[in-house]
């Protein structure tokens, strides 16, 4: 339980998450614009450019937790700037699909990431896989993230709330922002994922410059780090075997485009153009900002506070450094990321269930998917509410938290040789993703950290592994037909041809 | 420069950032490398080698696809948009 003196400042606090939370309302009232139609509603209408695009990424991938979990792992040692390699080396791959992806989505009017498997395959059963998936492997985030939003109300409160109250508190918060989210669709996520973003990553990154170059956490004790925390793990007196960190980044690297809401981003772009570009500044954004605040992490782990409490050095940081002022604007910074956040989960994933599940039976016209997502984002986000509040403390979360991304990652294989390839099939997707995420499931159950008797390989690549040798196994072992092959070949050529000559046996409708 | 950049073939730009991304692959994944730094306490630009080690890797991937970008760019393989917002 978070305990501070001067319980007299929650005006402060409260205030600024007052002030905080008025701006957010009135960004997404000043930018509200009716929806003419489902891709209007899903993907913004393919309208937006480059300084979009990237802030609504980094929203979508850096969570509140990176406040707090990576801080933590930050001020214990070298271990947490892993974080920066895989997320801008993930985001390339963003930049190397962007021609097919793009042009795919404007051509076939995609707006999932399961959508174009579903289309590259020819395979409503590859869509529908990979969206469950998809769906099942960001819900224990959502639950996750609105539990975090406790913890900020802890802070707020100066350590005078009960756990229950913080966490309705955060239940409540994570609602009302949910309105807008479920009416507004793509577009009021993409206004306030600027405005959140400006406020969770740049003012942080600022501010954090500001403080390495102060006394307190000075840039200079950088360069005094105990020799303990300079170990990479996976070395001669290491716990973990050599294939640990390997494991880390390529899960991230790979996993960076398998994230439904980091995906979906292509397609709110207005073109090739604008993702490319809002590539460069993603990665700016998105390395820029965390090397930061590791660097601050790292720089403040000399703090006796900091370094007994890592999880909350954030805030009692700030708080050490200036006060209740400080630790207002520590936990605006949390709360701007986790609702960023969260928002993109819950909008994704009305959006997967409306366009990738609900046409199970029959299509849909544009009328009935909107009213479809908008109910899948109520669903999802009152049973996230529901559960964070059943499960608060409840430590195996954390596992489920874990094995979403070993599972999330089995996209990997489908979606990267769908779109850098001609080869592969549709048996070999869904063969392929059922037992990479079945071994992932089991593995991370019995291992949750790593498998030692594999080096320390986590559970998600020995599920990969498993994954792609199905795929490539199927690929060879099942020849397509003429017209699948001269479908996939019109479909390859038309990118770079810019003519649309499919076959007809593309139009994928359900 | 620009001109360099137009003569050289598609084929050759793909090959040099091809075998630079995995490079910079090899460097993140590969144990052996990033093994060698661990533990070091030497220090460049005022932080140790293992974080220099991170953040280089990270920098040289964010140089690399704007490289990429200005290659495109100058080739006019991107294609010019309407009126995007932002």
């Amino acid at each position: 339980m978070v305990k501070f003196s001067g319980g007299s400042d929650l005006y402060i606090t409260f205030g600024m998450i007052g002030i905080f939370l008025v701006l957010m309302i009135a960004v997404l009232y000043a930018t509200n614009r009716k929806s003419t139609s489902f891709s209007d509603y899903a993907v913004g209408g393919r309208s937006y450019g480059p300084w979009f695009i990237a802030m609504s990424y980094t929203n979508s991938w850096w969570p509140g937790s990176t406040f707090t979990a990576f801080f933590a792992l930050s001020v214990g040692g070298v271990l947490g700037f892993y974080g920066m390699v895989y997320a801008t080396l993930g985001v390339t791959a963003m930049y190397l699909m962007a021609n097919r992806a793009w042009t795919w989505g404007k051509r076939f009017n995609l707006t999932t990431q399961p959508d174009l498997l579903g289309m590259r395959y020819n395979s409503p059963a590859v869509k529908r896989i990979a969206s469950l998936i998809g769906i099942i492997s960001v819900f224990p985030w959502v639950v996750m993230g609105i539990q975090a939003l406790a913890t900020l109300f802890q802070f707020a409160s100066f350590g005078q709330w009960t756990v229950t109250s913080c966490l309705i508190a955060g239940v409540v918060i994570v609602l009302i922002r949910q309105y807008w989210t479920v009416s507004m669709g793509m577009r009021g996520l993409i206004m306030t994922d600027m405005f959140q973003g400006l406020i969770a990553y740049v003012l942080c990154a600022a501010l954090c410059l500001v403080l390495l170059s102060g006394a307190q956490t000075s840039y200079s004790h950088l360069s005094q780090l105990p020799p303990k925390m300079l170990i990479i793990p996976g070395g001669t007196h290491s716990t973990y075997g050599p294939w640990y960190m390997f494991s880390l980044i390529f899960t991230g690297v790979i996993g960076s485009m398998c994230w439904p809401m980091s995906f979906q981003r292509i397609y709110t772009a207005s073109g090739v153009r604008a993702v490319k570009k809002g590539t460069l500044l993603t990665m700016l954004l998105v390395g820029g900002f965390y090397c930061i605040l590791m660097l601050f992490a790292a720089a403040a782990s000399g703090d006796p506070k900091v370094a007994a409490d890592p999880q909350h050095g954030w805030f009692l940081a700030l708080f050490d450094v200036g006060g209740p002022w400080m630790l207002a604007i520590s936990i605006v910074i949390v709360l701007a990321a986790s609702i960023g956040h969260v928002d993109g989960c819950v909008q994704v994933c009305g959006t997967q269930f409306a366009n990738d599940l609900a046409t199970w039976t029959r299509p849909r016209s544009d009328r009935q998917l909107t009213l479809l997502a908008k109910a899948g984002m109520i669903v999802f986000i009152v049973a996230a509410a529901v559960l964070a509040y059943l499960t608060f403390d409840y430590s195996r979360l954390q596992l489920l938290a874990q094995i979403s991304y070993q599972g999330i990652i089995q996209l990997a294989v489908p979606l990267f040789f769908g779109i850098f390839s001609r080869r592969g099939n549709k048996q070999g997707a869904i063969a392929g993703m059922l037992v990479g995420i079945a071994i992932a499931i089991v593995l991370t159950a019995i291992y949750p950290d790593d498998v030692p008797w594999l080096g320390s390989l986590t559970s998600g690549i020995v599920g990969l592994i498993a994954n792609f040798a199905v795929f490539v196994g199927f690929a060879l072992a099942l020849k397509p037909s003429a017209a699948e092959a001269a479908r996939i070949q019109a479909l390859f050529d038309s990118v770079e041809t810019g003519k649309v000559s499919i076959p007809a046996a593309t139009s994928l409708t359900t | 420069m620009k001109d360099a950049i137009k003569v050289a073939p598609r084929s050759t730009r793909r090959i040099v950032f091809g075998a630079y991304f995995l490079l910079l692959l090899a460097m993140a994944l590969f144990p052996p490398f990033y093994l060698s730094v661990s533990g070091s306490a030497a220090l460049v630009a005022g932080i140790p080698l293992p974080i220099f080690y991170w953040v280089s890797n990270a920098v040289l991937a964010g140089l690399g696809v704007w490289a990429l970008y200005i290659v495109e760019s100058v080739n006019g393989e991107l294609p010019e948009e309407g009126n995007p917002n932002g």
